[in-house]
């Protein structure tokens, strides 16, 4: 079976017309394209041809399936050219950026506003080569495998990152090269009532390691002219994550934070990592967040080689009427190879959650070990959270378990901290932080986790009572 | 008023478990009278509610209390909530353990020493001064520095759970510990350590009250009076000859 075959839809889903891209993007995409850099015309055709197969999500559309599509369609046409405050006119201020850096990458950092890649004020640290997909000496493979990527992308919102990315940011690091330090992407977002696409490519050529590190946060004084109050903004960000044979590669995300707390209520964050590991390649994503008006945070990843393995996780905090939404699909393409998810939510007050996860084994995929496992805490009656895994198992000799739970504490582990002397707001103040820092712990980069922690922590213990206070974390 | 001389007294206890139309009447008139100074045993078959009378003492919502007291130095603790129990100087040293992932288990242990250190009217210890008591105690115990970095029971074997229960009583040092089958999963050697843990909590001031299977542990800690519990009543008081008994004969010849 050719892995095209693979992609073809699964049977459940309904043949209905889809709803075309706009005449706007018929129009504008390929204007953009022929007028952009040669060197992008044919990833960004790739994933164009991508978008009309696919058209924009609806109401029906299985990927979207709790969200409510009408959210964010009016943010889908083409980027508004004529933003006043588009990227650039409002850059970070040293301060800003320094109030974003972590101790494992004070010296390696790369500043991106809206997508597009600042190094005046930045810091490549050493070991990663830096450059943009226009300027970049990507090796054949990798290029092919980026193009793969985009032509079978079934997410409009990702196929748009991928055409409408300005000069996409190219992160590679060398064969047998393992950087000393993490490299931190710092994602400032202006947030100015428009679209802002990103795309950023990382490649790990043949037995490197690395760690990257992301932070998104919002400028302080943007997000201010009228367009953007009325209707918000929407960051649309792209990851690819391209894994040679035996290269590993952490990726430790950190959700919106920073200034702007009023604008996490108008806008609407869209993320996604794509990635594809060869033979016996590693990742490991850790993707922590506090939501906003909607975000979704979305995985594929290809398992292409023997042996590779992926881990992915998610954690969660939802207060007032956030919402976050994970969408993973995972594909086990050939044998031998281990997936592993673990995706907890806490959600309060009126919040919304939701985790739509697949495992994919491809008929040939023999000897597959994939685990899915979804938690949700429920803190308020109000909140909901939302689960659907799914296994689609092809292969006959695997390994595949999913489960998915939603409800409040655990009364046993209640009562053994309770029979120890702890009063029952701090037992549950304990629980609560320690249901999700089982996920902040694969974190394991020190001045990382406590940035998860300050984000996710921080906005529990505001919701429990006193007694959390006293409650800390290892 | 003869109360005080014990430290735990039991009358006439009955528990059920479940609601409405599924209670199930579990303890059917327990009474129990241990001194300060003294250690029992309680032996019987399965299901005769010896956890259920431990679970009870140490107050698990799970149970209702349909009938009898629980008096501490005298004081009634059925109205009492767990926690409030553990401070008033209760311990229960699980059957099962549970397992806290999330939640580390020098942190845990630290904030339930604070807490008891609170209700006594002392200062909180500080977090060196904390490490000390820690470590002074995971060394009679046997315990390697790991215990302190893992979260609490996460992926212990059943050995290193019971472990880490007695150095919890080690930690609060309580006035009555209920261990309940702190023996059962244990080798000689970890039961020799366990066994010598429990032994340093006994003293003139602190009563214990094992439930156990086996006669083993009894050999290693030597019981003052041994109980036989069988469906929801102790059926038979003795000393320590009672349980070299029950090992020999087991039990039918006590419960008609």
């Amino acid at each position: 079976m050719t892995e095209t075959a693979i992609l073809n839809k699964p049977r459940f889903m309904r043949e209905e017309p889809r709803p075309a891209i706009t005449p706007a993007q018929e129009a504008a995409i390929p204007l953009w394209i022929a007028e952009g850099p040669a060197a992008l015309a044919d990833i960004r055709a790739a994933a164009f041809n991508a978008l009309r197969k696919t058209g924009l999500p609806h109401s029906g559309s299985e990927d979207f399936t709790f969200i409510r599509v009408g959210e964010f369609l009016p943010h889908l046409g083409p980027p508004a050219e004529s933003a006043p405050e588009r990227s650039g006119d409002r850059s970070p201020a040293a301060a800003e950026i320094e109030s974003q850096l972590v101790a494992e990458a004070a010296e390696a950092y790369l500043v991106l506003i809206d997508g597009t890649y600042h190094p005046e004020l930045s810091r490549p640290g050493s070991g990663f080569r830096i450059s943009t997909l226009s300027r970049a000496e990507l090796a054949a493979e990798a290029r092919a495998a980026l193009a793969l990527i985009a032509s079978q992308e079934t997410d409009a919102v990702a196929s748009l990152a991928m055409i409408f990315s300005r000069d996409p940011l190219v992160i590679q690091v060398e064969a047998g090269s393992v950087p000393g330090s993490p490299l931190l992407l710092l994602h400032f977002h202006t947030g100015s009532g428009v679209r802002s696409d990103s795309l950023i490519i990382y490649h790990g050529a043949k037995l490197s390691e690395a760690v990257l590190l992301v932070r998104h946060s919002t400028l302080a004084d943007s997000a201010t002219s009228a367009n953007a109050v009325a209707t918000g903004s929407m960051e649309n960000v792209q990851t690819v994550a391209l894994l040679d044979e035996g290269a590993s590669l952490k990726f430790l995300e950190a959700g919106a934070s920073g200034s702007g707390e009023s604008t996490l209520i108008r806008d609407i964050h869209f993320r996604k990592l794509a990635a594809r590991l060869e033979r016996n390649s590693r990742l490991l994503a850790v993707s922590a967040h506090t939501g906003s008006r909607l975000t979704r945070n979305s995985f594929s990843v290809d398992l292409a080689g023997e042996g590779a393995e992926a881990e992915i996780n998610g954690a969660t905090v939802l207060t007032g009427n956030r919402q976050s939404h994970n969408f993973i699909r995972i594909r086990h393409l050939v044998p031998h190879c281990v997936s592993r998810q673990l995706f907890k939510s806490v959600a309060a007050d009126q919040s919304r959650s939701s985790v739509d996860g697949t495992i994919y084994v491809a008929k040939h995929a023999q000897q597959t070990n994939a685990y899915q496992l979804i938690n949700n805490l429920m803190l308020s009656d109000e909140a909901r959270a939302d689960s659907k895994p799914q296994l689609l198992i092809h292969a006959d000799d695997v390994k595949c378990s999913h489960g998915s739970t939603s409800g409040k504490l655990d009364p046993a582990q209640q009562f053994y901290l309770e029979s120890r002397g702890l009063p029952p707001a701090q037992a549950r103040a304990l629980l609560t932080i320690a249901f999700i820092a089982e996920v902040l712990g694969k974190a394991d980069k020190k001045g990382f986790r406590a940035v998860l922690d300050r984000a996710l922590l921080d906005t529990l213990k505001n919701r429990l009572p006193a007694a959390a206070k006293g409650v800390s974390h290892g | 008023m003869a109360t005080a001389d014990y430290m735990l007294e039991v009358k006439d206890l009955h528990a059920t478990i479940g609601e409405e139309s599924a209670i199930t009447q579990i303890l059917k008139g327990i009474n129990l009278s241990v001194k300060a100074g003294e250690v029992h045993a309680i032996m019987g078959p399965n299901g005769s509610g010896k956890s259920t009378l431990s679970k009870v003492i140490a107050g698990h919502p799970d149970y209702t209390v349909s009938k009898g007291v629980v008096l501490l130095n005298g004081e009634n603790i059925l109205e009492l909530e767990a926690d409030e129990r553990s401070r008033k100087g209760i311990f229960l040293g699980f059957q099962y353990p549970v397992e806290i992932p999330g939640v580390n288990n020098a942190e845990f242990l630290r904030m339930a020493y604070n807490q008891k250190r609170k209700a006594e009217g002392k200062e909180e210890a500080d977090p060196l001064d904390f490490e000390e008591i820690l470590d002074a105690r995971m060394k009679i115990l046997d315990m390697d520095d790991r215990y302190k970095e893992r979260a609490i029971n996460e992926g212990f074997s059943g050995g290193e759970k019971k472990r880490n229960e007695i150095l919890q009583m080690a930690i609060l040092d309580p006035a009555l510990a209920i261990l309940d089958e702190t023996d059962s999963g244990l080798d000689v050697d970890a039961l020799k350590i366990v066994a010598g843990g429990i032994n340093r909590l006994r003293g003139p001031g602190k009563a214990i009250v094992l439930i156990t299977h086996y006669q083993r542990l009894l050999d290693y800690v030597q019981p003052d009076v041994v109980h036989v519990l069988s469906g929801g009543k102790i059926v038979q008081t003795g000393d320590k000859e009672l349980a070299l008994e029950v090992e020999k004969k087991g039990y039918d010849w006590l419960v008609k």
